[in-house]
Parts: structure tokens; sequence; C-alpha cells
């Protein structure tokens, strides 16, 4: 029992997470049908600028720089790169993301070099025991931040203002000819999913210690979690990356620790051989 | 206030699919298209409403020429667009729809022009927290055409109002454009039921081939040969 708890605390976790990325791909893919494979580097990146670069400069101040360029990159990137290749093609977009994580993870290999770097977390070493459970702050820190980034997009969107989202997510041309000013959106959008693919980096990098290797297995597990959970929905696509999360946290704690990252790709094969739209999603309707 | 286009020329690629179309709308009357299936009506329409680049030619609106702006920019200008085949936001509720569209524009009154529009169609009101998608196809007509009014626009462009909809609800559906035109609305409106649009219209295009081939009142072009030809002539 004390176990299977300790399980689901590691579970939510690495789950919470994969849903920061998943959160990313599931609102640019809803607005614009673009899967942005460079969120996984993006992640890493934000961690490189928090625990790395700016020595000198107090942890506050760098995680804001972090969170600002992730920001700006995934905007520019999408306004100077992506949207033009996805008017042609969106495949060779979506290959271009690869092209473009390749060269921040060689970026930063060549700046920072390409060994692990431990990250200390910012927020210390206190670990809270809960009967036989014990959790660490920086744990408890990520899963109540995610929780309250998730909640917060969550509402926003069900709000009355975020209806004009919701409008572009369904009908994005009938959307732009009522006045919904559609390219800003979707920018606004694509700031938003620079920003949670940092915070993702920033959590991960002390659980994992920093490389620049980190961001492509953050990108596929975190794109097999929006899957999982349907890349259609932001709400199913956060829920497949935690259930994934919970999965692979069983798997490594009662089969093999070692073929844990085997599951996670053996489970995406699955769902996308049995429901291609996700456990949780349903295949878009078609409007008569 | 009225709408002039001129010269416009719309296609894909390197195809020229409407080629030097003059129109205009004044404010208060409502104006047909009218043309056989692939005619290049809605070609026109998307140009006008920026949906596809002009190649070349005018779109002026109250003396601003939106041929080369983002589509947006019309409906904070005062045009409204009820598009072909209704295209409610299925995933929002009746009420829901309206209020996106009066946002999209900044208006004020939110809740006051969501009643009105409910006002001229009741039956919206009653279904003012179902979703879009799960309306029957006439009350999303009517969700489409309070759609637009909402936006309080000054000319109201609609695509194919007749396809596909009762004429029980055609005929409730005009009776508000004709109340709408005589309280100073412009209309645009594009159809393939040539007669039915010009029972609503006092003016109108003729459209075949990518051009208009003439334009005149309803009377004039009901007595042209060109009219009769193309909707009741060689098959």
């Amino acid at each position: 029992m004390d176990k299977l708890l300790q399980l689901i605390v590691a579970g939510l976790v690495t789950g919470s997470i994969y849903g920061l990325i998943a959160t990313g791909y599931a609102v640019i893919y809803t607005a614009t049908g673009f899967v942005n494979f460079a969120l996984g580097a993006q992640a890493m990146l934000g961690g490189y600028l928090a625990y790395v670069y700016f020595p000198g400069l107090p942890q506050s101040v760098r995680i804001l720089i972090a969170l600002v360029v992730g920001a700006l990159v995934s905007v520019v990137s999408w306004h100077l790169l992506y949207k033009w290749a996805a008017k042609r093609a969106m495949l060779a977009a979506v290959i271009m993301s690869f092209a473009l994580a390749i060269v921040f993870e060689e970026i930063i290999r060549l700046s920072a070099g390409g060994v692990n770097v431990p990250a200390p977390s910012p927020f210390g070493r206190t670990v809270f025991q809960l009967g036989a459970v014990s959790i660490s702050a920086h744990q408890l820190a990520v899963v109540v931040v995610s929780a309250v980034l998730f909640t917060g997009l969550v509402l926003v969107l069900g709000s009355k203002r975020g209806a004009a989202v919701r409008a572009m997510f369904s009908d994005a041309e009938t959307a732009e000819v009522l006045g919904i000013r559609t390219a800003r959106l979707t920018t606004i959008l694509f700031a938003v999913s620079g920003v949670f693919a940092a915070v993702a980096g920033i959590f991960a990098a002390p659980l994992l210690t920093l490389s620049p290797y980190m961001g492509l297995n953050l990108a596929l597990i975190g794109f097999v979690g929006a899957i999982l959970g349907g890349l259609g929905r932001i709400g199913t696509a956060i829920a497949g990356s935690i259930v994934l999360g919970l999965l692979e946290a069983f798997f490594a704690g009662y089969v093999s620790a070692d073929f844990r990252t085997a599951l996670v790709y053996a489970v995406f094969v699955l769902v996308l051989v049995i429901r291609p739209a996700g456990l949780l999603g349903r295949v878009a309707k078609v409007k008569v | 206030m009225r709408l002039e286009v001129e010269n416009l020329s719309v296609g894909y690629g390197d195809v020229s699919v409407v080629r030097d179309v003059d129109l205009h709308v004044e404010v208060g009357e409502a104006v047909c298209l009218v043309g056989p299936n692939g005619a290049g009506k809605t070609t026109t329409l998307r140009g006008i409403m920026g949906l596809t680049k002009p190649t070349s030619g005018a779109v002026r609106w109250d003396g601003t020429d939106h041929a080369a702006k983002a589509a947006w920019s019309r409906a904070h200008s005062g045009i409204a667009l009820v598009p072909e085949g209704r295209h409610v936001f299925g995933p929002l509720t009746v009420g829901e729809n309206l209020e996106v569209a009066v946002r999209a524009v900044g208006g004020r009154r939110v809740g006051a022009r969501i009643d009105s529009a409910f006002d001229r169609f009741p039956r919206l009101r009653e279904r003012r927290g179902q979703l879009g998608g799960l309306l029957s196809g006439g009350e999303q007509q009517m969700l489409a055409i309070a759609r637009a009014l909402v936006q309080e626009p000054r000319l109201l462009v609609i695509d194919e109002m007749s396809l596909g909809l009762a004429p029980v609800i055609y005929e409730q559906v005009g009776e508000a454009v004709r109340g709408l035109v005589s309280d100073g609305l412009g209309v645009l409106m594009v159809e393939q039921n040539a007669a039915l649009a010009m029972s609503l219209c006092s003016r109108g295009y003729l459209m075949a081939g990518g051009e208009i081939l003439l334009g005149g009142t309803v009377e004039e072009m009901s007595h042209e040969d060109a009219v009769a030809h193309l909707y009741f002539g060689a098959v």
C-alpha cells in the first residue's frame, strides 16, 4: 500500500511534466493543425537558462528569463519558419520542428558542453513525510504549479473571453470572418506553449539532471501522453499525460525500471493501432 | 455608405476563377448575385470577404479599400457574413455563439443585443444553452443569421441561404431580411436559387463563367433572355 502511494506520487510528478509539454502540443494542434516537436528542446533550453547560464543572477530572475525566452522562441519560430512551411505542407513544418530541436541541442552542447549538469531544485531539499510516503518540496511544487497552470488554462478557455479561442478551434475561417483576430490568438497560444515547455524543463531538470539530449525524450513522451488522451482537446491531452506518468511509475515499480521507456513507446504503438483519436478523445464530428 | 467592388479578380495559384467583377451595394437595399453552380459566386464572395486574397481590384467599403486587408477587418468596419453551410460553432452553446460574435467586433451591450436577436428568433431563446452542433438545420441557419445581426452590421452578406433550408423557414428568414433592409441595412445575397433571391432583392447581378454578365433591377433581369437561358434553357 505504501509502495503504491509512493508510486502514485512519482507518477503524478512525471505525468504533470509530460502534461505541460502535451498542453503545448494540444493548444497548437487545435489552433493550427501543426505539431511542434521542438517543444522538448525548448524545455531543455528552459532548464539551461534557469540553472546553467547567468550564474550570477538570482534564481527567480533566471527562471523569469527562461519563461520569457520560452515564449519568444515559440512565437518567433512560428512566424519565421513553421507558418510558411505549413501553408504548403504541414508535414514539412513538422519535420522542420525536429530540425530546429537538433539545432537547439547543438547550440547548447557547444556552449555548455555535452555532459550532464546537476540542477539543484529552486524549492530546496526539504522532504515531507506523510505517513510512510515521502514527497520532496520539488515534487510538491511540480504537482501544485502544474495543477494551477492546467486549471488556469482550462478556466480561461472555458470563460466568456475564451469562447473566441474555442470558436477558432472549431472553425478558424468563420472565426476570422466574424472579426476574431485568429493570427493574434495563435501567437498567444504559441507563447503559452513555450512558457509551459519552459516550466516543464525547469521542473524536469532537477529530477533528470540536465543534458542537451533530454529534449528529445520529453518531446516524444509528451507527445505520447497527448496522443493517449487525444491531441484535439486540451483537457484530455493533459489527462492522458498524467495517466501515462502513472502507468510508467507503476511499471517501473512493479515490473521493471529498466524498461519503463520501452513501455511508453509500447503504449504509443497500441494507442495508434487501437484508438488513433486517443482513449479519451472523440473523433471530430463532421458538420453537415 | 456603400460597398464598391471594382475590377475584382480572384484565383487560386495562377488560375483566376473570377475576372474583373464590378458591383456595388448601397445601405438600405438588397442586392443579389445569382448564377448557376460553378459561376464563381462563392469565389467572388471569398474575395470580397478577404478569405481568398484577390489578385487584383478593389473592395471599397465606406471609402476604405479592404482588398489587401486581413479578413477580420471587415467585421470590425460593419460587414457581417452569413456563410454557406451556416458554420455555427458546434462546441459552443447558442448563447456563446452570439456572445463571441458581439465581443469579436468589440461590441457593447452584449446582453441587450443577444436579447433582441432572441426576440427576432424566439426559437433560439429556447435553445440558448444548447450546443450549436446539436441544433436542427433550420435552427442553425437562424443562429448563423442572428450571429451576424448581433454584430449590428451596416452590410449583411448572405451566402447560399436557400441551400438545404425548408421553404417555411426560408420564408421566415426572408421576412426578417426584408424588415432589416427597410431599417437601413444593406444586403448582398449570393444565391443559386435565382427566383427566391429575386423575390427578396431590388437589384441583381447575373454571373456565369467567372464574369458578371449583366446587372440591373430585378424587374429588368426577369425579362432578360440570359437569365431564362441560364436557368431554364439548354441543359
